[in-house]
């Protein structure tokens, strides 16, 4: 970038000339004229640095390429602040209060898993209700009009049932709560990982989730209610945490030692596997999520009560849900999706190879649907960014659905004899009386009964045309669906795909080889549906849990294993998992696993931000103010103040601690100020909680002119002793210590101990990994604040 | 299997409790022969009725001969003890009750109980008033078609009304959505019905949806032209870079 030009622009805009970074002189008690002076000269040199910080340059981008960071998404605040407030509270509470809070803890894990198989039990109810008043009457109302000859009249008839639900929900998602679209699984991930993905976990979240994926799913969109059901997890667990709610107003006064963000992730990463749990029935798998999306900060007690919430989770859902179907107390529903149980299940060693081979074109295909999805999410993000047409677009592929499948039905006349096969709502079509239409079938139930009905009909059930076309179609139809403006997952869509081409290869084989070999097609549906999944999402080690317990079939763990892995390489030869594409492009600063390798010449010093703008251990109140008016920074190193006030040359401040812009925000409010010390209130660690998680932003706070001249001493606020590292640091290891420790600010500092510079997650962030067709590299992204 | 075995062995010992029919001078062969000969019989009458399946109907005299013959090895015992001692529960082969087990499975995967009253909670052979309802409107449909075989046209307008009449009965008889809830008998009679109906008339249920084929493509293109019209009219956004601020950077600056 032209750097003068820009001092240039500067220049004409306003008197702020570019110089070096310092500190602000220091004033103990400082007269009017010196404090003119602060916004007059001494404030040019801070504004200076402050807006080369937030300088825009010329460069512009393509919205939705994906090596752009956003610049709105902050850190968690993992990391517990040690200031005198905490040590006065732990003195003071003493190990009764460790005992009550660990108790609390369990008890609120308990809670979370029992509310949570509740709400997946009332949004599954609801969809079962609704979704059998529509397919039973939609199937009467053909079989009707058909001998009319006016098969238009029931056409419609589907087409209004979809559109009016998906205009419910989408309407409700665009306008309400645009953070509720989709599964939800990318921003909880976002979340576990340590990404404050603003207004996820809040209870209005949760209210558009539940209603918004009733109403797509009963509007027949290609989607299942899984995604959303580990989302709504996450808000449960995030919301029974803290003890109140700020959307409501109402403060129960419970639970308030477990407001910060240390504990609440803790929780909603509880909540996500009790979300995973209720959804598949499958609680190790919920635990294995959790682990697998969240590794960064684990730890074995957590692991133990995470697996509490999860097993309460399934067995709340599995009592409710029995009763429900009108048998109490036989625990057979352990979760929403519920892939029946395959009776003989073994396999051959000959199979092995076959299983891969499906891993292989799992992958391919997963790769080729994720390749579609992210260019027409692409698409979106250009074109479709009015609300309006955000509705318009859901409501018309809800009407597309119906046409497809209406069509598919009316021009694939696959006829079955009835009292085989379990059908629900049988169509005849154009087949003889004593039949039902194959398609029909398909498309008169949820599309979770279809996936159950691929896995367990006996083989025959299917021929291959109505097979191969469902699948084509349905893959297209899926992938347009994920990323409309709807609460909708891709879990089941994806299995359905699988199993329908693993039924339509068993069909393929059966021509091959002797059919006494090949025992189920259910078996081949199977591996078909865990292919799919994986070349689409490229979940590893949650994934074949999961499956496994859906289909409570842990013997088959090799075949599954095997083909994910065929899946997951294949597919990552091309390009990303689905949720990795979407995070991309919607720019958050997500960490993986690993430091990106061959960067250990890549030291502190090229990484951090370099003017860092810090405070002195004794800060002038107007100062404070006008720095978090004027910068969107969340931490401030706090220094001694340099030894020399010469704004010709460069000085650093020694390091003291760390405060962060939620703490000045609360003591600004308070007005905790050293010339009011008699007026203060008690100070205790509980005044930073009160306000969590929502602090007022700084314009909310009123200052007056006359306090602006006090000071604060930042002392017994501030983290006295934050991580910091020497700037000749190298890249992986600053990456290790922020991800296993979860920090957010680490200052980097000089051989004499004053900061220089400030590492945060976006600046870890930008040096990205990528993967490509067998070749790989390091990118360094670009930051934008408007993406 | 194994649990009705249970099931009804523990019922019959209760009978055995409770009314006290014992006589001493009763020889057991006699009732494991009877036994023996109501079996062969009802196995013997089950496969002829096999296809068309009539087996219900056929069968019942047989089959309650069966239930009970088996019933007599538990309610009389000789000098040796109960009847049944001597012949269950003795070895692995188990031959009484895996034969006894075959004819009452097969019974009930038939579900000819459905087609018969139950008296008291004992199977009797008198039709029930669903099968007599059935067969009589599946008599008037046999005749009507006996009497315009030879012209497909004629038989489909003028036998419609009994094939119709006959059709609703049957659905609303039977439980389709779950399961097959009639008698196996009544099942295939209807089977056969409709496959002789669905092959001579079902063609005439093809008409022309000339205005359902038109909507679909018009509902397609409208899709289709939604997104094509998105990108004619929405402006496009370009966000913009912020520039980061480096160390590298600041010695740019101090070199201005």
């Amino acid at each position: 970038m032209d750097t003068e030009e820009n001092a240039n622009q500067i220049d004409n805009e306003e008197v702020i000339r570019v110089t070096h970074f310092r500190n602000l002189s220091s004033m103990s008690a400082p007269s009017q004229e010196e404090l003119n002076s602060i916004y007059t000269d001494d404030c040019k040199s801070l504004l200076s640095s402050v807006r080369r910080r937030v300088e825009i340059s010329d460069e512009k981008i393509e919205p939705g390429s994906l090596n752009v960071l956003s610049a709105k998404y902050e850190s968690l605040d993992y990391d517990t602040c040690e200031n005198h407030l905490l040590l006065d509270e732990e003195r003071k509470k003493g190990y009764k209060f460790v005992v009550k809070k660990n108790l609390a803890r369990w008890f609120i894990f308990l809670l979370i898993g029992v509310v949570t198989a509740l709400i997946a039990c009332a949004i599954d109810i609801s969809i079962e209700e609704l979704s059998q008043v529509k397919y039973a009457s939609l199937s009467q109302y053909v079989d009707h009009y058909i001998t009319e000859g006016k098969l238009y009249i029931p056409y419609f008839l589907w087409v209004l049932y979809n559109i009016v639900p998906v205009f419910i929900g989408a309407t409700l998602v665009a306008f309400v709560e645009p953070i509720a679209a989709g599964s939800g699984i990318p921003q909880v991930k976002c979340y576990l990982n340590g990404v404050k993905v603003p207004r996820v976990v809040r209870i209005k979240t949760l209210f558009v989730k539940s209603v918004g994926v009733v109403c797509s799913v009963v509007g027949g969109l290609a989607g299942g209610k899984e995604g959303p059901m580990i989302h709504s997890g996450a808000v449960v667990a995030a919301g029974i945490s803290q003890g109140k709610s700020t959307t409501f107003k109402s403060d129960f006064n419970m639970f308030y030692y477990f407001r910060e963000d240390h504990e609440k992730r803790d929780f909603v990463s509880g909540g996500a596997a009790a979300g995973v749990s209720a959804a598949f029935g499958a609680p190790v798998g919920g635990v294995l999520f959790s682990l697998e999306e969240g590794t960064s900060f684990w730890n074995q007690g957590l692991t133990w009560r995470t697996f509490f919430a999860s097993v309460i989770s399934t067995f709340t859902l599995n009592v409710v849900l029995s009763t429900y179907h009108g048998v109490p107390g036989i625990l057979n529903f352990p979760g929403l999706l519920n892939l029946g149980q395959f009776e003989r299940f073994s396999y051959q060693i000959y199979e092995i190879p076959i299983f891969i081979l499906m891993g292989c074109i799992g992958g391919f295909l997963g790769a080729l649907w994720n390749h579609l999805n992210f260019k027409l999410s692409v698409w979106r993000v250009k074109y479709i960014r009015n609300k309006f047409l955000k509705v318009i677009e859901a409501c018309l592929v809800a009407a597309l659905t119906a046409t497809v499948g209406f069509l598919m039905m009316y021009l694939i006349n696959d006829c079955k004899p009835l009292g085989q096969d379990p059908t629900k709502y049988p169509t005849q079509m154009y087949c003889g009386d004593g039949e039902y239409n194959v398609l029909a079938s398909i498309w008169f139930q949820t599309p979770e009964a279809s996936v159950r009905s691929l896995f367990h009909d006996p083989p025959n059930t299917h021929n291959a045309l109505s097979l191969g076309v469902f699948v084509v179609f349905y893959y297209i139809l899926s992938c347009t669906t994920f990323g409309l403006a709807c609460s909708i997952g891709l879990f089941i869509p994806t299995l359905l795909t699988g199993a329908a081409w693993g039924r339509l290869l068993y069909v393929g084989l059966a021509h091959v080889l002797p059919v006494a070999t090949l025992v189920h097609p259910g078996k081949y549906a199977l591996i078909g549906a865990a292919a799919q999944l994986g070349g689409v999402v490229r979940m590893t080690i949650s994934l074949t849990v999961i499956i496994m317990e859906t289909t409570g079939n842990i013997s088959f763990a090799l075949p599954l294993i095997v083909t994910l892995i065929a899946a997951k390489w294949t597919g990552d030869f091309f390009n990303e998992g689905i949720y990795d594409t979407h995070i991309q492009l919607s720019g958050v600063p997500l960490l993986p696993w690993e430091p990106p390798p061959l960067v250990h010449n890549v030291y502190a010093s090229e990484v951090m931000s370099h003017p860092v703008i810090t405070l002195r251990t004794n800060e002038n109140v107007g100062h404070i103010v006008e720095l978090l008016k004027l910068t969107t920074y969340n931490g401030f190193p706090v220094v001694d103040p340099p030894i020399t006030d010469q704004s010709e040359v460069v000085t650093y401040g020694r390091i003291r601690g760390l405060i962060l812009r939620s703490q000045l925000i609360v003591i600004l409010q308070r007005k905790l100020f050293n010339e009011t010390a008699e007026y203060w209130d008690t100070v205790t660690a509980s005044i930073f909680r009160a306000e969590y998680p929502r602090f007022p932003t700084i314009d909310q706070v009123h200052i007056a002119e006359e306090e602006k001249t006090y000071s604060i001493d930042l002392r017994p606020f501030m983290n006295p002793s934050p991580y910091s590292v020497l700037h000749s640091t190298s890249l992986p290891r600053m990456f290790r210590l922020f991800r296993a420790l979860g920090l957010r600010h680490l200052p980097i500092v000089n051989d004499t101990n004053e900061v220089i510079g400030l590492v945060t997650r976006k600046d870890l962030a930008r040096y990205r990994v990528w993967h490509h067709q067998g070749r790989m590299g390091v990118e360094e992204l670009l930051i934008s604040k408007e993406l | 299997m194994s649990t009705w075995l249970f099931f009804l062995f523990f019922c019959m010992n209760q009978k055995i409790i409770s009314t006290e029919l014992i006589t001493s001078t009763t020889n057991c062969t006699i009732y494991k022969d009877n036994l023996a000969e109501a079996v062969s019989a009802f196995t013997s009458c089950a496969i002829s009725y096999a296809h068309p399946i009539k087996f219900c109907e056929s069968c019942v005299d047989a089959y309650i001969e069966v239930l009970d013959s088996f019933k007599n090895l538990f309610v009389y015992k000789d000098k040796n003890g109960p009847c049944v001692d001597s012949y269950i529960n003795l070895d692995r082969l188990q031959i009484i009750t895996t034969l006894y087990g075959n004819s009452y499975d097969l019974w009930n995967r038939a579900k000819c109980y459905e087609c018969f009253q139950t008296i008291n909670g004992e199977l009797t052979n008198k039709p029930s008033t669903e099968t007599t309802t059935f067969f009589d409107l599946h008599k008037n449909w046999t005749d009507c078609r006996d009497k315009n075989d030879a012209n497909d046209t004629i038989l489909c307008s003028v036998c419609m009304n009994a094939y119709v009449k006959l059709n609703s009965y049957y659905l609303s008889i039977s439980n389709e959505n779950e399961k097959i809830g009639v008698c196996m008998d009544i099942v295939d009679a209807m089977n056969g019905t409709r496959a002789y109906w669905s092959a001579k008339c079902c063609v005439f249920r093809h008409k022309n949806e000339a205005i359902f084929l038109t909507s679909t493509i018009i509902v397609s293109f409208t899709t289709i032209l939604f997104y094509i019209f998105t990108k004619l009219c929405s402006k496009k956004k370009t966000p913009i870079i912020l520039k980061q601020t480096r160390f590298a950077g600041s010695f740019n600056q101090v070199f201005d």
